[in-house]
């Protein structure tokens, strides 16, 4: 049974990881947002203004392990591309890596 | 009354003046650079507008509106970018990716209105509107097209703040080089009145050319000015002398008159006519007083004396009047003074002298020592204390001996000098004069 599960969950997942891949558009994330799904970018921007500070290239949103995640690519002073995780529900910082 | 001052004035309405023409400068500056970008902006989203009026398609089948992929360009297509587009039409509203999930509606336009306004916008910007109504297939739009002016904006504030920063430090220059030329110009001024200073103490007619044009008449009338008093002065002193001179004859006659004949107020006429010449030598020497603090001249001992050692020499041919002015013979009192001072002295001396008077300058602690000593019989003690009491004859056939050592005391305590008098070894007379020096 647990394994099922398991399994179960990891079907989703792969599911889930192929949407990932797809762009969730831009009407959906407006969808979620009056829904109170989740946070409305802006006030993302306004907790994270210090980490959000340098030019917003673009964003994405993804949803991964159930999870709504926006990936935010930024450049910074120093001419390097970054990219930064924020959890669209709670609006804090996952991860950050630089871009290769 | 308050003191005008030529160099406040001009200050005050300098300040003025640049603080109103910079202050407009910088407006017309901040003002203009905010235009020309603003409408550089607005130039780009009109033809941005066109791309997407074109792009604008009803779908064959559906007839359903949408854009065609070419429409517009990428910008639109990347999240919170800073160019946006909002086209809504009847049931439709299509946003560019760009928007994102910012919440932003507009009033719709009635058809061939336009219409351009700045906002707050999404992540801090100041967005800068461009709205168009247009029809297509009898389908009324209304397109909004944004863009994000912060960028512009900041450059604007940063070249006011260097017009700020070079209008200010030009303003300070032109300040400064005010206020440099004006006292450059005010020196002039000082040099005028040196030349009249200087011309308190000589007779030289002070140079009061090469005045600016501004100040050559006021150069002229003070030259003009100069030149009256010293002819005043020199009128009211010879008057002074002349009236002096011409009463002393008739006084003196009087008084042998008066010694001569027994007459009933006798004690009394004589000392009226004492009065008399008392009150005349005060006049005098209040004239003279008056002469030094208008334009007088001082007195050059080599030049202004030889004439009177001439003079005396001729009178007393068999006295040899020796001078020694090595140590300084320029005095700085008046001339007329000095000459009646010394001459009165070379006088005296040279009647009690038996060949040879003596005279000599000398500066000791800041003051003129002038001394005459004679070579004669020199005089009792008393008679010397008396002589020092003002107006007293000591040999009342020579007459003028006292007189004149009065008038002498008069000028040197005019000068708040000190005269002494000393017989000296093995005889004769040593007449000290010192004078305080400025």
């Amino acid at each position: 049974m647990r394994i099922r599960f398991v399994f179960l969950a990891m079907v989703v997942g792969m599911i889930n990881l192929a949407h990932a891949g797809s762009d969730i558009s831009d009407k959906q994330v407006r969808a979620w947002v009056t829904e109170g799904r989740i946070l409305p970018f802006e006030e993302i921007y306004a907790r994270n203004k210090d980490r959000l500070s340098g030019h917003l290239l673009d964003l994405e949103i993804e949803e991964e392990h159930g999870r709504i995640v926006y990936e935010a690519e930024l450049l910074d002073a120093n001419g390097d591309v970054w990219e930064l995780y924020i959890d669209a529900v709670t609006g804090e910082v996952v991860k950050e890596e630089q871009d290769d | 009354m308050m003191t005008v001052s030529i160099r406040n004035q001009l200050s005050r309405s300098l300040i003025i003046a640049l603080c109103v023409t910079m202050g407009a400068l910088l407006v017309v500056i901040n003002w203009g650079v905010g235009q020309i970008s603003q409408e550089y902006i607005l130039s780009r989203l009109k033809h941005d507008a066109e791309s997407i009026v074109a792009a604008l398609e009803q779908d064959p089948l559906s007839q359903s509106w949408q854009l065609s992929p070419r429409g517009a360009s990428n910008v639109y297509q990347r999240a919170l970018s800073g160019h946006y587009y909002l086209l809504s039409g009847p049931d439709i509203e299509i946003r560019s990716r760009s928007l994102w999930d910012y919440p932003v509606s507009f009033d719709r336009l009635t058809k061939g209105q336009e219409n351009s306004f700045q906002m707050p916008g999404a992540n801090d910007q100041h967005w800068l509107v461009w709205q168009q109504a247009f029809s297509k297939n009898d389908t009324l739009f209304t397109l909004t097209i944004i863009e994000d002016s912060a960028p512009l904006d900041a450059l604007k504030w940063r070249y006011t703040l260097w017009a700020i920063l070079v209008v200010a430090l030009g303003a300070t220059a032109l300040f400064f080089m005010q206020q440099w030329s004006l006292t450059r110009n005010f020196r002039y001024l000082d040099s005028v009145r040196k030349k009249i200073q200087a011309f308190r103490y000589s007779e030289e007619k002070p140079d009061l050319s090469g005045m600016p044009s501004e100040l050559a008449p006021l150069a002229d009338d003070i030259d003009k000015l100069l030149q009256q008093l010293k002819q005043r002065v020199s009128h009211s002193r010879n008057a002074l002398g002349n009236l002096a001179h011409e009463i002393k004859r008739p006084l003196q006659r009087l008084q042998q008159l008066q010694d001569e004949s027994e007459m009933e107020f006798g004690a009394d006429i004589k000392g009226l006519l004492n009065d008399i010449q008392w009150l005349i030598q005060r006049e005098m020497k209040r004239a003279r007083i008056v002469g030094v603090s208008s334009p007088g001249r001082q007195t050059d001992l080599l030049i202004d004396l030889p004439p009177v050692i001439n003079i005396l020499g001729k009178l007393y041919p068999a006295v040899r009047i020796e001078t020694d002015f090595s140590s300084e013979h320029i005095l700085p009192q008046d001339r007329d003074d000095m000459l009646e001072l010394i001459g009165n002295l070379l006088d005296n001396a040279c009647k009690y002298a038996m060949s040879e008077v003596d005279l000599s300058t000398a500066v000791v602690d800041n003051q003129l020592m002038i001394r005459i000593r004679d070579d004669g019989k020199g005089l009792p003690q008393e008679s010397i204390e008396r002589l020092m009491l003002r107006g007293q004859r000591l040999d009342e056939r020579e007459e003028g001996a006292g007189l004149g050592l009065s008038i002498c005391s008069d000028i040197v305590e005019s000068y708040r000098g000190r005269l002494t008098l000393e017989n000296r070894e093995p005889h004769g007379i040593e007449v000290t004069i010192g004078l305080p020096l400025r």
